[in-house]
C-alpha cells in the first residue's frame, strides 16, 4: 500500500471530519492541544504573577486590594502548577511518547480526547469563581483547613477551586493509565524496556506517580469540599475531625507533584544535551534507576512542608533525612549530565542553552532544598520568601527551562518549520538573567525574614522588591517574543522540514528523528523494528 | 538502537474519531456548576444544570460504548482485537489501582483519627449493630463466588449458567444495598444520627455511602454484562465487559469487608 492510499484509506468519510481538532483522538493533534492551551494558561498566571510583583514594588503600593492580592497568590500557583506546567508536559508526552517508542498512537485515543477536554470545565470553574459572590480562592494553592472551611472562606469560590483541582486530577489520571499501558504495550518490536529513550522512561515513571499520588489529593479534597456542603466533620475540630490530617493527604500528593512536574524535564533534557553535544547520553542504566529511586523516595518526603505544624520530633527527622538521601539520585543525574557533554562537540542551539541554563538553575534550586530539609534552617525561613526562592528556582529553573528546551527542541517535528535562533537566543538570555533577577533576591529577602503571601512588608525590604519586579519585567519580555514566535512561526511561515533537521540522529538514533517533520497521520506507515 | 527494519505487512490502524469524549467531558462540566449554583441559592437553575449535565453525559456515555462495541466488531477482522483486550485489561487494573488508592486516603483519615481521639466511638454514637451488617457482608462475600462462578462458566461455554449466575450476582448486590439503606434508616429517623452528628458519623456514612456508590455502578456493570450477553455480543476472545464487571465486583467486595472490620467490628 502506498502512502497517498494508506492516507486516503485511513479515515472512512463522514460528517465528524468537519468537527476535526473537536472530534480528533490523534495523540499529535491532542499533544498540540495540550501545548496551546498551556501557552493560554501561562499568559493568564504570568500575568497574574505580574500583579503580584507590581503590588510589591512599593511596601504599601494600595495597587490592589488584600483580598484581590490573596486571590491573585493562590489563582497564580494553582493555574501554574495544574494548568501549565502539568499540561504542558502531558502535551509533549502524548505527542512524543509514541513518536518514541514507534506506535500508530495512544493505547486508548478517545480516552485522551477525554481526558484533554475535562481541562476545558475545570477551566470555566476556575475563571468563574472570580464572579461569584466573595470571590476566587484567597488561602493559598494549599486550601489549609481551617482557613478554607466555611467558618472562615464563605463563598462558593473555594467549592469550585475544589471541584476544578478534582477535574483536572481527573484528567490527569486518566492520562497517566494511557501513557503506562501506551508504554507496556504498545512499544515497536525489540525495542526492549532498557532500550527505550529517557523521555519515555521518565514519563512512565512520572505516570505510575500521578496514578497513585492524584488520588490521595482528591479525596483529601472531597473531604475539605464534604465538609464546606454536606456539613461533614472530616477536617472540623470541634466534631472530632483533623485538620492536619489533610496537611499530610495534601502533600502525599503535592511533593510527588513536584517530581510530576520536573521528570519529563529531566527526560528532555537527557536527548536535548546528548544531541547537541553529538554524543550518546552517559549512564543511560544510571539515569533510569535514579529517575525510579526518585520516584520511589519522592513517596517519603511529603511531611518536610510541615515541619512546623506540630509532627512529632521523630517524624521530623524521618522526614529530613529522606529529604537529603532523595539529593542522592538527583546528583547522579545533575553528573550524568555533565558527564554527557564533558569532551563532546558543543553545538549552542537554542534548546542547548535552555539545557546549559537548566543544570545551573536546577542545582542552586536544589542546593536551597537540601538547606530547607534541615528542621532547625526550616524553623527559621519557613512561609517566608526563602521557600519562594527555592521553588521558584526548581520549578522555573528546572520544569520551565526544560520545556522551553523540549519545545525548541520539538517544535521544528511537530511544525515542519524552525523557531528563530535570533529570537530564541534573545529569549533565553531575557529569562535566564530575569529569572535570576526575579527570585535571587528573594533568598536575602526571605533569610531577613520577609513573609510569603502577604501584600505588604516592612520597608526596609523595598529595593530587593523593586529588583525583583524589574526582573519580571525581563521574564515578561521573554515570553512574550516565545508567544510572538510561536505564532509567527505555525501560522505565518510555510513549508516542512526533512525528518532529522536538526542533524543529530547519526548518533541518537531515535525513532522520532525518523519520520517526516511533521509526521504523517499514522506516524508510521510500517511499525519499525529495532535490532 | 541500531538499525530499524520494517515489517513487511502493514495496516494503518488510525486513531477513531468521536464526538463523545468532548460531549461527556462538557456534560460531566455541567455537576460541578449545578453545584455551585445550588450553593448561591439558584435551586431551579441547579436542578437544570443538573438534569441537563446528568442527561448528556449518560446519552455520551451510551453513544461512547455503542461505538467501541462497533469498532471492535471491525477489529475482528482486522486481527487488533487480542491486542486490544489486553490494552483494557490493563487499563481496569491501574484504574483499580486508583480506587484503591482514594479509598486509601479514606482509611488512613480514619486511623489516623480514631487512635489520636480520646474517646471512641466519639460521644453521640449510638450502639452499632453488628448483627444485620454482618449477614449483609456474607451475601456481598457469596456474590463474589457467584460472580466468578458466572466469569468461569461463561469460558467454558456455558452461557446460561453464566447468565443466571450474573442475574443472581446483581441480585445479591441489590439485596446487599437495601440492607444498607434500612441501617441508613433507622440510624437517621431514630437515633438521629448522621454526618454531622460527629467524626464517626461522617466517616461511617460517607465511606460506607462511597463503598454503595461503588455497589451500584458494579450492578450496573453487572447488568451490562447481562445484556451484551443475552444479545450475544460476547465470545471467547471478546468478553472484556464480563471481565471488567466481574473483577471491579470483587475489588468492591474486598473493600467492604475491609470497610466491616474498620466500622464495625474494631
Ligand atoms: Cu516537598
Amino acid at each position: 500500500m502506498s502512502e497517498a492510499a494508506a492516507a486516503a484509506t485511513a479515515y472512512k468519510s463522514s460528517w465528524l471530519n468537519k468537527l476535526d481538532w473537536f472530534v480528533t483522538g490523534d495523540h499529535k493533534k491532542i499533544g498540540i492541544m495540550y501545548l496551546w492551551f498551556a501557552i493560554v494558561m501561562a499568559i493568564v498566571g504570568g500575568g497574574f504573577a505580574g500583579v503580584i510583583r507590581a503590588q510589591l514594588t512599593k511596601p504599601d503600593s494600595g495597587l490592589v486590594t488584600p483580598e484581590f492580592y490573596n486571590q491573585m497568590v493562590s489563582m497564580h500557583a494553582t493555574l501554574m502548577i495544574f494548568f501549565v506546567i502539568i499540561p504542558a508536559w502531558t502535551g509533549l508526552g502524548n505527542y512524543f511518547v509514541p513518536l518514541l517508542i514507534g506506535a500508530r498512537d495512544m493505547a486508548f485515543p478517545r480516552l485522551n480526547a477525554f481526558a484533554f477536554w475535562l481541562a476545558v470545565p475545570a477551566t470555566a470553574l476556575m475563571f468563574g469563581s472570580f464572579f461569584v459572590v466573595g470571590g476566587a480562592i484567597q488561602t493559598g494553592w494549599t486550601a489549609y483547613p481551617p482557613l478554607s472551611l466555611a467558618a472562615f472562606s464563605a463563598g462558593p469560590g473555594v467549592d469550585m477551586w475544589l471541584m476544578g483541582i478534582i477535574f483536572i486530577g481527573l484528567s490527569s489520571i486518566l492520562g497517566a493509565i494511557n501513557f503506562i499501558v501506551t508504554v507496556a504495550n504498545l512499544r515497536a518490536p525489540g525495542l526492549r524496556w532498557f532500550k527505550m529513550p529517557l523521555f519515555v522512561w521518565a514519563w512512565f515513571i512520572n505516570a505510575t506517580l500521578i496514578l497513585v499520588a492524584t488520588p490521595v489529593l482528591s479525596s483529601a479534597l472531597a473531604m475539605l469540599l464534604a465538609d464546606r456542603v454536606f456539613g461533614t466533620s472530616f477536617l472540623t475540630v470541634a466534631k472530632g475531625g483533623d485538620p492536619l490530617l489533610y496537611q499530610h493527604l495534601f502533600w502525599f500528593y503535592s511533593h510527588p507533584a513536584v517530581y510530576i512536574m520536573v521528570l519529563p524535564g529531566f527526560g528532555v533534557i537527557s536527548h536535548v544535551l546528548a544531541s547537541f553535544a553529538e554524543k550518546k547520553i552517559f549512564g543511560y542504566k544510571g539515569m533510569v534507576f535514579a529517575i525510579m529511586l526518585i520516584g520511589i523516595i519522592g513517596y517519603m518526603v511529603w511531611a518536610h512542608h510541615m515541619f512546623v505544624a506540630g509532627i512529632p520530633p521523630s517524624l521530623q527527622i524521618f522526614f529530613s533525612y529522606m529529604s537529603m538521601v532523595i539529593a542522592v539520585p538527583t546528583g547522579i543525574k545533575i553528573f550524568s549530565w555533565l558527564a554527557t557533554i564533558w569532551g563532546g562537540s558543543i553545538r549552542f542551539t537554542t534548546p542547548m542553552k535552555f539545557g546549559l541554563g537548566f543544570i545551573f538553575l536546577f542545582v542552586i534550586g536544589g542546593m536551597s532544598g537540601i538547606l530547607l530539609a534541615n528542621v532547625p534552617v526550616d524553623y527559621q525561613v519557613t512561609d517566608t520568601y526563602f521557600v519562594v526562592a527555592h521553588f521558584h528556582y526548581v520549578l522555573v529553573g528546572g520544569s520551565i527551562m526544560s520545556m522551553f528546551a523540549g519545545m525548541y527542541y520539538w517544535f521544528p517535528k511537530m511544525s515542519g518549520r524552525f523557531l528563530s535562533e535570533k529570537l530564541g537566543t534573545w529569549v533565553f538570555w531575557l529569562f535566564f538573567v530575569g529569572m535570576n533577577v526575579t527570585f535571587f533576591p528573594m533568598h536575602i529577602m526571605g533569610i531577613q525574614g520577609m513573609a510569603r503571601r502577604v501584600f505588604t512588608y516592612r520597608p526596609e525590604f523595598q529595593s530587593l522588591n523593586e529588583l525583583s519586579s524589574a526582573g519580571y519585567l525581563l521574564m515578561l519580555a521573554a515570553g512574550l517574543i516565545f508567544v510572538f514566535d510561536v505564532l509567527k512561526t505555525a501560522f505565518f511561515k510555510k513549508g516542512t522540514l526533512p525528518a532529522d533537521p536538526w542533524q543529530i540522529n547519526h548518533v541518537q538514533n531515535t525513532l522520532d528523528w525518523k519520520v517526516s517533520s511533521p509526521p504523517p497521520e499514522y506516524n508510521f506507515l510500517k511499525i519499525p523494528t529495532i535490532e | 538502537m541500531e538499525t530499524v527494519k520494517h515489517h513487511e505487512e502493514a495496516h494503518v490502524h488510525l486513531p477513531p474519531r468521536s464526538v463523545w469524549p468532548i460531549v461527556l467531558a462538557m456534560g460531566v462540566g455541567l455537576l460541578p456548576i449545578a453545584l455551585v449554583a445550588f450553593r448561591t441559592g439558584h435551586a431551579i437553575v441547579a436542578e437544570l444544570l443538573a438534569v441537563t449535565g446528568g442527561a448528556v453525559s449518560l446519552v455520551s456515555l451510551m453513544g461512547w460504548a455503542h461505538s467501541v462495541v462497533m469498532d471492535k466488531a471491525e477489529d475482528v477482522v482486522t486481527g487488533h482485537l487480542s491486542m486490544q483486550q489486553q490494552d483494557l485489561k490493563m487499563f481496569l487494573k491501574y484504574f483499580l489501582l486508583s480506587e484503591a488508592a482514594i479509598f486509601g486516603g479514606l482509611f488512613v483519615h480514619y486511623y489516623s483519627t480514631r487512635y489520636h481521639i480520646q474517646a471512641w466511638p466519639p460521644a453521640g454514637t449510638p450502639h452499632i449493630h453488628t448483627h444485620d451488617p454482618a449477614i449483609a457482608t456474607l451475601i456481598l462475600m457469596f456474590s463474589s463466588f457467584t460472580c466468578e462462578l458466572g466469569l468461569k462458566a461463561f469460558e467454558k461455554g456455558k452461557k446460561f449458567h453464566a447468565k443466571t449466575l450474573l442475574l443472581v450476582t446483581a441480585l445479591l448486590g441489590l439485596i446487599f444495598l437495601s440492607y444498607q439503606g434500612l441501617e441508613w434508616g433507622l440510624l437517621i429517623t431514630q437515633y438521629g444520627f448522621t454526618v454531622e452528628t460527629n467524626i464517626f458519623g461522617t466517616m461511617f456514612y460517607m465511606m460506607t455511602g462511597f463503598h454503595g456508590l461503588h455497589v451500584s455502578i458494579g450492578v450496573i456493570f453487572l447488568l451490562l454484562a447481562y445484556g451484551r450477553l443475552e444479545l450475544g455480543q460476547m465470545n471467547e476472545e471478546r468478553h472484556f465487559s464480563l471481565i471488567a464487571a466481574s473483577w471491579y465486583w470483587h475489588f468492591v467486595d474486598v473493600i467492604w469487608v475491609l470497610l466491616f472490620f474498620s466500622l464495625y467490628l474494631i
